[in-house]
Order: C-alpha cells, then structure tokens, then sequence
C-alpha cells in the first residue's frame, strides 16, 4: 500500500496487521521500521531528510520543529541578544533547506545544522568586527566595563545567568563556540571537532584557554560560589 | 608532576571536569589535586562554572518560527526561478541606479554633443573610408574608353551604347519605370534602329554652325561623362555611377536649348520618328539658352558616388577617380590598354563574370537595388533623375506610354497660352522594345 504524499516509497512489510503494520523505507540498503503510516512526527531525522530528498517538502517542516530551539538558543548563547536570534535562525534554516538534498549522511542531522549555525556565527562576528571598525568603535569595551563593574561590586546581588552572558561575549569567537558547545549545548569533543571542523585536541585546548578566560572574566563570582 | 605546564594543567583538569579524560591523564590530575591546593581550587572554579553555563538563560520556544519561516522559504522558492542577474528585492535600487546613470550619461552627453558627434562622424568616415579602399582595389578600366561623338549623341538621345561594335553588350539606361529608372549592362535585346549619327542629325536639325560649335562641345563633354561613369576594377570590381540618366537629359535639354523653336521642332521629330526615350517640351517661342548655362550645370556634375558591385558585396561607395591621369594614361599606353579592353570585353561576352550568381541586393538608405541579369546586370534607382533647372525653359522627360492606346508613344508640347496640352500620337513601340522594360 502507497501511503498518500509518500509517492510510492513506502510499502508495508510482511508483518502485522493492515492497520498497525509498520512501514518498511525499501530504497535504503538497510532497512529500518520507523512509522506508523503519515505520522511524520515519529520519524527520524534521516527518515525525514530522506524524504525531503525524494521530493516530499513537508518533511522539512518536522526537522525544522525539532531542531529549532537548539539553533536559536545556540545562536542566543553566542550573541546573548534575542533581536538577532529569529532573523539568524532562518537564515541558517534557509541554508539547510538550500543545501539537504545534497546531505550525504556522514554526520548527524543536528551537527550539521550546528556546523551552518556556527558558521553563521562566525559571519556575523567578523561583519560586525568590521563594521565596528569602518566606524571607529571600541571593540567590546562597554560590555567588559560593564562585567566588571558588576563583578567590583557584590557579584551575587546580580543574575548569575546575565553575567555568564556577558562574560561569553568577551571571549573571542572560537573560544566561546567551544564553550557553548560543550557546556550548554552538551555534545561529546568529536561532535564539536566536526562542528568546529578541528581535530578534538584543538577543540580541548580551546575549550581549556576558553574557560580560563572565562574564569578569570567571572573570578569574583566563581569565587564566591566556590566557597 | 613538576613537568606539566600551566597549560597543560588547565587542560587535563577542563578534561576532568567534563568526565571525558583518559585513564593515565585521570591519575596524574588525581595527584594533582591531592598535592596541590590551587589545583583543587581551579577544579572547584570549572566545576561551578560549568554549572552556571549549565543553568545559563535559555529563550523561551518560539512556536510562530515555522510560520515566518516558511514564508521566508516561499520567497526562496520564487527567487530560485528569477531570471534577473540580481534578487528581485534589488529590482528598486537597480531600477533607481540605472535611471541615475542614463541621467548623468545622457547629461554628460548633451553637454559634450559636439565633440562626441564629431567622435562618430569621424568614425562613420573611417568606417566609410575602409570599405570604399576595399571595394574597388587596384587599377580600373573604363568600359567605355574611346567613345566617339556619334557615340555620345547616339547614347544621349536613346539611352543605349554598345560596348563595341564586335560585341552584343549594351549600356542601357531606362527612365520608364514608375518608380525611378535603370542603368544596365546586358545582352542587346531592342531592336536595331538606324543609327543617329551626328552628320544625320545636323541635316535633320539643321543647327547653325555656332550651335554646331555648342552641340560639338556638349558632346565633347558626354564622351568624359560616360568613359567615367562605368568602370571595372582589377579585381573584378564593377562601379556605375547611378547619375549616369543625368547625363542623356542635360546633353538632350543642352542641344534643345541651343536651338531656335523651328529647330527645337525638328529635333523633337528626329527623337520621336526613332523612338527616343526622352521627350522634349518646351515653350513653342524660349528663345536659344546661354550655352554658358549648359556647360556649368554639366560641368558641375563629377561623378563621386558609385554603385560598386563585386562578386562578394554591393555597395554605394566614394570613388576618387582622376579621369584626366585616367586618359593621359591610355594616351600614353593606347596598345596595352585596349587589349586589356579587349580581354575585358571577351570576358563579359563569355559570362566570365560573376555578379550574375550574386543574389540581389538592396540598399535602402540609397534608394539603389542591384539585379543580376542572365548575363549581366541592372542597376535600379528608387528616384527620379535630377531635374533641370528652369532657366532652360526645356524639359526634358522620359517619354511616358499610354497604356489604352496599345503601346503608342504621346509627346507633349506645352504652349505657353492657353496651358492645355496638344496632344501628337508618334508610332508604337515594337514588342520587342516592350519586353526590356
């Protein structure tokens, strides 16, 4: 049985009943049971991709859904500002988009998506780094005061979330896409050594110099924390 | 444990904090910490930094994401199937730039007319000055080299000049058409007729001995007019001057002006009675012209603009001909020249030439069209000759054909008063006439 909008990819196995039998994807060499019939929402990001590939937009829509959160806060976590997260967030999306039907399958879905969105990142660090430049502003001085201000002064009365924020912002890019991706994203040093297309001994020892710029930025707060 | 750098130490306790460090790193850490306090103290700082990272601000789940988004996706879409070199989103700032920059070119533009019209003149020259050395190289040869005054006279008054008496091909220029008139170079097709020499015209005609002296001279003057009106070039260039009808009106309007009505009366029978192309009205009693007249208006006329056809192109080109250097030249070299003529000749009568396989040509601009004939070809010009001026009080005009009268010829003579044209039936033209035109 054809399900409707899956043009004939699919068809059923020879197991269980017409209406709970699994589908059987045939054109994939190994052969994976993944859904009940039009229940997009149940399959897996290479089901999904698959299915974009073969023509099925709509498919786009579930990868979107699922992964979005992790971009925008991805994106949030390297800015620490939401009014450049909605219009970042599409245009790594539009990126995906433009670029899933030549996905070769050699990462997970999800790195992939956070190698576009870090190389995002990077764009609009050196677009800003330069447009900073061409109009002969200080290059992070007012953010840097500002922390140190707060750190001068009774560290603990401030949101220790704000200041980790802020603290982030100083650290040079690479540096800070180390740490996001580690502490706050959670993925392994080979996952981040294929998003940061680095071999993992680069990605330690940037995450290493990262939190001990890091560490130094929020030493009151550490400190106090630590005690 | 002395060994590790500051460095290194940093990193093998970030490895530590995350739980991802090798057993052998693990101890040396594990040591470490158990030996030196500040080690401890950096371990406990990761590990609450990592916690804060951990617990860092995150955004709240934007459920309109997908909505925006696709909307975005769709623009995509269409943007994939633009054909513009540019987003359409640019079509304004495109739009807005282009408009400024033909403002300012078409500023600059106006301001600097002069000097940029004098820029494409020059260049238009150039160019026109290219193809004329290029389409008519080498030496020329006029076709008609060593015309005799019952020549010019036989060609002036019929239209018709034979190459040579051995040979069959003919200058012909025809005024009969509608539309303008033609210059052709063929086979002979009309019908012989008697020839008009100059001594059968002065006993028809009956001139004075000074208007003998005039008529001599206007024939002197047609015979340098049609030696430099057909030329053929080395390269098998051949050039006509598309003027040449200009010459048989002044030689006939010439002759008929210079004589006095009973004469002028005469002569109007003589080219009735053998079927002359051109007609001659005038007023019954204009006294002979200034002979003066006669001669500026032919002198002034120097053959430039040439219709040049070669077996790869037609064109109307500038020829700068020097016809006095021209004849000096043949003088001088009369033998080698004729024979060259003769070869030339030998050629046309074998349909040597190929303008016959070139396929016709328009040139608007000019209002000329060239026509490969069977064997040979035809010039057609979309225009009238060039009228005369009034002063003659003689015109000269091609003798029209009423077609309900079956062929036959009228020519009109005009009185002066009353205005009403008498009308005077000559013979009809043969058939054979008929089919040339």
């Amino acid at each position: 049985m054809a399900l409707p909008g899956y043009g004939g990819m699919w068809e059923e196995t020879a197991r269980g009943s017409s209406a709970s039998r699994p589908i059987v994807m045939t054109s994939i060499p190994q052969q994976r049971v993944v859904s009940q019939p039009g229940s997009y929402a149940q399959l897996d990001d290479e089901a999904l991709i698959l299915l974009f590939q073969r023509g099925d937009e709509h498919a786009y829509r579930f990868l979107v859904e699922r992964h979005k959160e992790r971009i925008r806060n991805l994106l949030f976590s390297m800015f620490h500002d939401p009014a450049v997260v909605d219009d970042m967030a599409q245009e790594v999306f539009i990126k995906a988009y433009q670029a899933l039907p030549r996905f070769r399958f050699e990462s997970s879905f999800y790195t992939w998506l956070y190698r576009i969105a870090v190389n995002k990142s990077r764009d609009e660090l050196r677009r800003r780094k330069v447009r900073r430049f061409l109009t002969f502003q200080p290059l992070d001085e007012g953010m840097e005061k500002n922390l140190h201000d707060k750190m001068a002064h009774r560290p603990e009365s401030h949101d220790a979330k704000e200041l980790i924020g802020m603290g982030l912002q100083l650290l040079p890019e690479k540096f800070r896409t180390a740490i996001v991706l580690k502490d706050l994203e959670g993925l392994s040093y080979e996952e981040m050594a294929v998003v940061m297309r680095c071999e993992i001994g680069t990605v330690k020892s940037r995450l290493s110099r990262g939190r001990t710029m890091l560490r130094k930025a929020l030493e009151p707060l550490l400190k106090e924390g630590a005690q | 444990m002395s060994t590790l750098s500051p460095r290194k130490r940093s990193e093998l306790l970030s490895q530590y904090a995350d739980g991802m460090i090798a057993d052998k790193d693990r101890t040396i850490v594990e040591e470490l910490l158990a030996s030196d306090p500040s080690a401890k103290q950096e371990l406990s700082e990761l590990l609450r930094l990592k916690s804060l990272l951990g617990g860092a601000r995150r955004l709240e789940p934007d459920i309109g994401f997908w909505t925006r988004l696709s909307m975005r996706l769709d623009d995509e879409r269409q943007e994939a199937q633009n054909l513009l070199p540019f987003p359409k989103r640019y079509i304004p700032h495109v739009a807005t730039t282009v408009t400024l920059v033909v403002a300012v070119f078409g500023f600059v533009a106006i301001s600097n007319r002069m000097p940029i019209m004098a820029f494409f003149s020059k260049q238009s020259q150039a160019v026109k000055e290219a193809v004329e050395q290029g389409v008519l190289q080498g030496s020329v040869l006029p076709l008609f080299a060593n015309v005799d005054k019952d020549q010019a006279l036989q060609f002036s008054l019929f239209g018709e000049l034979p190459l040579d008496d051995s040979t069959q091909t003919t200058l012909r220029v025809d005024e009969s058409t509608d539309s303008g008139y033609r210059i052709e170079v063929g086979k002979q097709t009309r019908r012989q007729v008697r020839p008009v020499t100059f001594d059968r015209f002065v006993d028809e005609v009956r001139p004075t001995v000074d208007q003998r002296r005039v008529i001599d001279s206007l024939l002197a003057l047609a015979q340098e007019r049609i030696a430099g009106s057909v030329l053929v070039g080395s390269d098998d260039a051949f050039a006509v001057d598309p003027e040449l009808p200009h010459l048989n009106r002044i030689i006939v309007t010439g002759i008929a002006s210079c004589l006095e009505p009973p004469q002028r009366r005469r002569f109007e029978r003589l080219l009735a009675v053998n079927e002359a192309p051109y007609a001659v009205s005038m007023e019954v009693k204009a006294p002979a012209v200034e002979p003066s007249q006669v001669f500026s208006k032919l002198r002034r006329h120097r053959p430039d603009q040439f219709m040049v056809i070669t077996p790869d192109t037609a064109v109307v080109a500038r020829v700068r001909l020097d016809l006095d250097s021209l004849r000096r030249l043949m003088e001088f070299d009369i033998q080698r020249m004729e024979s060259r003529r003769r070869v030339l000749f030998e050629r046309i009568e074998a349909g040597e030439f190929r303008w016959s396989s070139r396929p016709p040509t328009t040139l608007t601009a000019d209002s000329m069209a060239f026509f490969p004939e069977g064997d040979f070809i035809r010039v057609e010009v979309g225009r009238s000759a060039e009228e005369l001026p009034a002063e003659f009080r003689v015109m000269v005009t091609p003798r029209t054909r009423e077609r309900s009268s079956g062929g036959s010829v009228h020519i009109q003579v005009f009185a002066p008063n009353p205005p009403a044209p008498r009308v005077r039936e000559v013979p009809p033209i043969l058939p054979g006439r008929d089919s040339t035109r």
